[in-house]
C-alpha cells in the first residue's frame, strides 16, 4: 500500500507542473510604445487557454483601423502543447500625450480574466511612419542604393563616373533578382554604361560608420555636353528582401519574410564648368583630355593614277568619340575618297582611351611635287586648366611619272597658252637673263608733265604757221605768190632768151632751146625724140589743152621761122611775153 | 624740227644712263642667284633676287626664278605670289603660266571663273593690252605725227601728198586719242583690280569686317583674290567665282 501511495504522489507531484502550467495567463502586447500621431499601432491580446466572450477595451484617443483579427495557434513541441489565441488590432493615435489602452476581457472556464492597460505615447508626426517589428521598415533601414559621382563639378565634356552600389547590411540579405523598374537617363550627358559581366562581387565596406556588404550594380562613365546645373535621373530598383523575423521555424532558424522594396538612387546633380574662353584656339574642337596627334602617309613618291593612305590618329584618354578629327587639305590635283574610321576605344571607369583614326585614300592626277599642309589638333587638358596643341610634321608627295595636264583652274587660260609652244610637260627652269626695269616709276601718264610733253609738241603748230606767215609777209603776199613763182620758172628757162632781145636772131635760137629744155624737163622727153608729132601726141596724152598746143607749137615754128629765115618780120617782145605765157599755162594744167 | 628731236634723244640718252646706274650690280646678284638655285640652294638664291628687288629694279624672269625657288622650298602661296608678279609684267609668257599650272596643281582650293560676256573679255583685254607707259609714249608719238603731217599738208604742193597729209592727220590724231583713252583705262582698271594671294594655312571669309560675323567660307594658301575695300585690318575681297566676303589682312599679301 506504502508503494502504492508513494507511486500516486510521484503522479501527483509530476502532474503539478501541468497544472501549473495549465495557469490561464492573458495579456495585451503593443507593437510600439511611443509613435507618431501618423503612425500605427498594433496591439495583440493574447492568451494560452481558449477563452470565450472577448471583450474588447474602448480604445479611447484612438481610431480603430482594422480588428479584431483572431488568431489561433496550436504546437506541440516534444510533446509539449502550446496554445495562443490572439485578437489583434490596428489604431491610428487620435491626439498626441499618453495615451491608455483600457482593459480587455475573456472568460476561461466561467471565470474572467483582464488584461493589463497599456500606456503609448503618441509624439509628434514623424516623416517616417516607423514600425520597428515591421519587415518594411527593417527592409528600407537596411538597404541602400547610393550613385557616387566621381567628381560633380567637371568641365565641359570631361569624363565622369557614377557607380550604383546597393548596402546591405547584416541584418537583411537579398537572396533573388531584382528587377529594375526605372532606369537612369542621363540627359544632356554622353553616356556608356560599364555593365557587370558575370557573379556580382560582393565587398565590404561602411555605410555612414557602420559595416555593409555592397555589390556595384552598375558603372557609368558619363560626359556632360551641357554646362550649368545637370541632374542624373535616379536608378530606381524593386528588390526582394529577407528580412529575419524573430520567429522561428521548426528546425529552430529564425524565420525571414521576404519585402519587395522600391529604393532608389536619389538624384544628384552635377554642376558643369564650361571650357575657358581665353586662349581658345580656332582649330578646337571639343576634346578634352590628354591626347597625342599623328599623321602619316603610307608613301611618298609614287606615279600618278597609284594611290596612298593619309592617316590621322589621336591617340589617348578623353572624349574620344565626342570630336571631330582634324579635316587636312588635299592638293586638287588629288582625287580624293571618304576617309575609313578607324576606332578602337575600350571604355574604363576612368573614361574613355584609346584611338582614333582616319584614313584617307588619295589618287593624284598629275605629276609634281605636292606638299600636304601640316595639320593642328588642340584639347583642353582639364588637369592643367588650359589648351593644348599638338601639330603634325607635314609630308611631301612626289608624283613622278604622269601628265602635266593643267588644272581646271587654267581652262580658260590654256588656249593662251597654246599659242606659244610652251612644252608643258615639265617644270620650266629658271630665266638667266633679265632686263630690268624701275620699279614704283614716279606717274607720268596723266600728270601735268605729260600734258607738257603733248603741249609741247601741239605748239609746233602754231609756231610754224606764224612763222610760214612773217615769211609770207616778207616775201609778199599769197595772191602774187603764183606770179612769183612763174616769174621764177619762167626766169629759170628764159633768162637767157631775156639777155638777147636786141638781137632777134640769137634770141629766138635761145628761145628754142630753152623751150626744149623745157620740155625736157616737163614732158620728160628727149631731144631726139622732139619732132613737132610726137610733142603732139605725147602732150595729148598728158591732157594738155589743144589750145595750149597749139600756141607751143606755133611759137616752136616761129622760133624756127626766124633762125632760118632772119629777115621776116618779128616781134621780139610779142613772142617773149607768148612764151612767158604758153610756159605757164602748160605748168599749170600739168599739176 | 630739228629742236624737238634733239630734245628727245636727250632724254633718252639721260634716262637710259640713270637707268643704266647699277645695272651691273643688279645683273652680278641676279647670276649668283641662277647660281645658287643651280646647286639647289633656294634659300640664298632667293636672298639674292630679294637684293635685287630692294635695289629698285624688278623683271619679269627675277619673280618668275623667285617663284620657282619658292615651289621647291614647297612655300606654295609665295610661289603663286611671284608668278603673278611675273605675269603682270609678262602677261603673255607660256613659260611662267606653265609652271604656275603646277603649282596650282597643287594647290587646295579651285575657283572657276565666271563666265563672261565677249563685251567683259574685249574690255578686260584692251585694258591689259599695254602698260600705261607704253601707252603714254604712243600717245605722244602720234601728237608728235600729227604735228608734222599738219605742218608737211601746208608744205607739200602735189594734190596727191596734200591728199596722203590729210588722210595721215586725222589719222594720227584718232590714235591719239585712242592712246590716252587707253592709258587712262588701263590705269584705272590698275586701280580699280588690286589683287591678292591667301598666305594663311587656311583662313575663313566672313560676311562683314568682325570675328563675329558668320563664316561664310574657308579659304587656302596661294588663292588668288581680288580686293575691294578696306576697314580697318580687314579686306573685302572677291574671287574669281564672284563670291564676296571679309578677311584679316595679316592672312593675305597685296600683289
Amino acid at each position: 500500500m506504502r508503494v502504492m501511495a508513494k507511486w500516486i504522489f510521484y503522479v501527483v507531484v509530476l502532474m503539478i507542473p501541468m497544472g501549473l502550467g495549465a495557469q490561464v495567463e492573458f495579456t495585451a502586447k503593443v507593437s510600439k510604445k511611443k509613435l507618431g500621431l501618423n503612425e500605427r499601432l498594433r496591439i495583440d491580446f493574447e492568451m494560452n487557454q481558449d477563452g470565450d466572450n472577448f471583450e474588447p477595451p474602448s480604445f479611447e484617443g484612438f481610431r480603430v483601423l482594422g480588428g479584431p483579427n483572431q488568431s489561433i495557434s496550436n504546437s506541440w513541441i516534444n510533446g509539449k502543447r502550446s496554445y495562443s489565441k490572439t485578437y489583434s488590432f490596428f489604431l491610428a493615435p487620435l491626439k498626441k500625450g499618453v495615451a491608455t489602452i483600457g482593459q480587455a476581457a475573456i472568460e476561461v472556464d466561467g471565470e474572467r480574466y483582464k488584461s493589463l492597460p497599456v500606456e503609448v505615447v503618441v509624439t509628434e508626426a514623424v516623416e517616417i511612419p516607423k514600425d520597428g517589428n515591421n519587415a518594411d521598415y527593417l527592409a528600407s533601414e537596411n538597404v541602400h542604393l547610393v550613385a557616387e559621382v566621381s567628381n560633380t563639378n567637371p568641365y565641359l565634356n570631361e569624363a565622369i563616373t557614377v557607380v550604383y552600389k546597393l548596402y546591405v547590411s547584416n541584418q537583411v540579405s537579398i537572396t533573388s533578382n531584382w528587377r529594375e523598374i526605372d532606369s537612369p537617363k542621363y540627359a544632356d550627358f554622353w553616356s556608356q554604361n560599364l555593365d557587370q559581366k558575370g557573379q556580382l562581387q560582393i565587398y565590404e565596406g561602411q555605410y555612414r560608420g557602420e559595416d555593409y556588404r555592397y555589390v556595384i550594380l552598375r558603372t557609368a562613365v558619363l560626359y556632360p555636353q551641357k554646362t550649368g546645373e545637370l541632374s542624373i535621373e535616379p536608378l530606381t530598383l524593386d528588390v526582394p528582401i529577407d528580412v529575419r523575423s524573430n520567429r522561428r521555424d521548426f528546425f529552430g532558424r529564425f524565420m525571414t519574410t521576404r519585402v519587395n522594396k522600391t529604393i532608389s538612387a536619389g538624384r544628384r546633380t552635377i554642376n558643369v564648368k564650361p571650357l575657358p574662353l581665353e586662349n581658345r584656339p580656332e582649330d578646337f574642337t571639343g576634346a578634352v583630355g590628354f591626347f597625342d596627334f599623328d599623321s602619316s602617309i603610307s608613301r611618298s613618291e609614287l606615279d600618278a593614277q597609284e594611290s596612298l593612305e593619309y592617316s590621322v590618329t589621336v591617340r589617348g584618354e578623353g572624349n574620344l568619340k565626342l570630336f571631330e578629327l582634324p579635316k587636312p587639305q588635299f592638293p586638287n590635283a588629288f582625287e580624293v575618297y571618304e576617309p575609313a574610321r578607324n576606332d578602337k576605344i575600350s571604355t574604363r571607369t576612368s573614361g574613355m582611351r584609346g584611338s582614333v583614326s582616319e584614313v584617307y585614300t588619295l589618287v593624284p592626277q598629275n605629276q609634281g611635287t605636292y606638299p600636304l599642309p601640316p595639320l593642328s589638333f588642340s584639347y583642353f587638358d582639364p588637369n592643367l586648366e588650359r589648351y593644348i596643341t599638338k601639330t603634325t610634321q607635314d609630308h611631301i608627295v612626289s608624283v613622278i611619272n604622269g601628265p602635266a595636264q593643267e588644272s581646271a583652274l587654267q581652262n580658260n587660260e590654256r588656249a593662251d597658252t597654246n599659242l606659244v609652244v610652251v612644252d608643258t610637260d615639265r617644270f620650266s627652269y629658271i630665266k638667266l637673263q633679265s632686263d630690268w626695269l624701275a620699279r614704283n616709276p614716279a606717274p607720268w601718264f596723266g600728270t601735268w608733265a605729260y600734258w607738257r610733253w603733248v603741249l609741247g609738241l601741239l605748239i609746233f603748230l602754231p609756231l610754224w604757221f606764224v612763222l610760214s606767215a612773217i615769211r609770207n609777209r616778207y616775201l609778199g603776199d599769197t595772191a602774187s605768190r603764183d606770179l612769183r613763182k612763174r616769174k621764177r620758172l619762167i626766169a629759170q628757162y628764159l633768162s637767157q632768151a631775156k639777155a638777147e632781145q636786141q638781137n632777134p636772131t640769137a634770141f629766138y635760137a635761145a628761145l628754142e632751146r630753152s623751150l626744149h629744155l623745157f620740155l625736157k624737163a616737163q614732158l620728160k622727153l628727149e631731144t631726139s625724140g622732139l619732132s613737132k608729132e610726137n610733142i603732139r601726141a605725147l602732150m595729148t596724152q598728158r591732157t594738155l589743152t589743144q589750145d595750149a598746143i597749139d600756141r607751143l607749137i606755133d611759137l616752136i615754128e616761129r622760133c624756127e621761122r626766124a633762125r632760118y629765115a632772119p629777115t621776116t618780120a618779128v616781134d621780139v617782145q610779142n613772142d617773149y611775153n607768148e612764151a612767158q605765157e604758153v610756159i605757164a599755162l602748160i605748168n599749170n594744167t600739168k599739176r | 624740227m630739228m629742236a624737238r628731236g634733239l630734245y628727245l634723244w636727250v632724254f633718252i640718252l639721260l634716262f637710259a644712263a640713270q637707268n643704266g646706274h647699277g645695272q651691273g650690280q643688279s645683273d652680278n646678284w641676279f647670276d649668283q642667284g641662277n647660281q645658287l638655285y643651280k646647286n639647289e640652294q633656294y634659300n640664298e638664291a632667293i636672298l639674292r633676287w630679294e637684293a635685287v628687288i630692294e635695289s629698285g629694279v624688278h623683271s619679269a624672269a627675277i619673280y618668275y626664278n623667285m617663284a620657282n625657288a619658292y615651289y621647291h622650298l614647297n612655300d606654295l602661296a609665295s610661289s603663286i605670289y611671284y608668278y603673278e608678279k611675273a605675269l603682270e609684267l609678262s602677261p603673255g609668257d607660256g613659260e611662267i603660266k606653265a609652271n604656275r599650272a603646277y603649282v596650282q596643281n597643287a594647290l587646295v582650293d579651285v575657283i572657276r571663273e565666271q563666265p563672261k560676256t565677249l563685251f567683259q573679255k574685249w574690255d578686260e583685254a584692251s585694258a591689259q593690252l599695254l602698260s600705261v607707259n607704253t601707252w603714254a609714249w604712243l600717245g605722244l608719238f602720234f601728237m608728235g605725227l600729227f604735228v608734222f603731217v599738219v605742218i608737211r599738208f601746208n608744205w607739200v604742193e602735189t594734190p596727191a601728198a596734200k591728199r596722203f597729209s590729210f588722210v595721215m592727220s586725222v589719222l594720227s590724231i584718232m590714235l591719239f586719242a585712242a592712246s590716252i583713252y587707253l592709258g587712262v583705262k588701263t590705269q584705272s582698271y590698275k586701280q580699280k583690280y588690286r589683287w591678292a594671294i591667301v598666305f594663311a594655312q587656311e583662313m575663313s571669309v566672313r560676311s562683314g569686317p568682325r570675328l563675329s560675323d558668320e563664316a561664310l567660307f574657308e579659304l587656302h594658301a596661294g588663292t588668288k583674290l581680288r580686293l575691294l575695300q578696306t576697314q580697318d585690318e580687314w579686306q573685302e575681297i572677291e574671287l574669281a567665282d564672284g563670291r564676296r566676303g571679309w578677311v584679316s589682312s595679316q592672312e593675305i599679301k597685296a600683289l
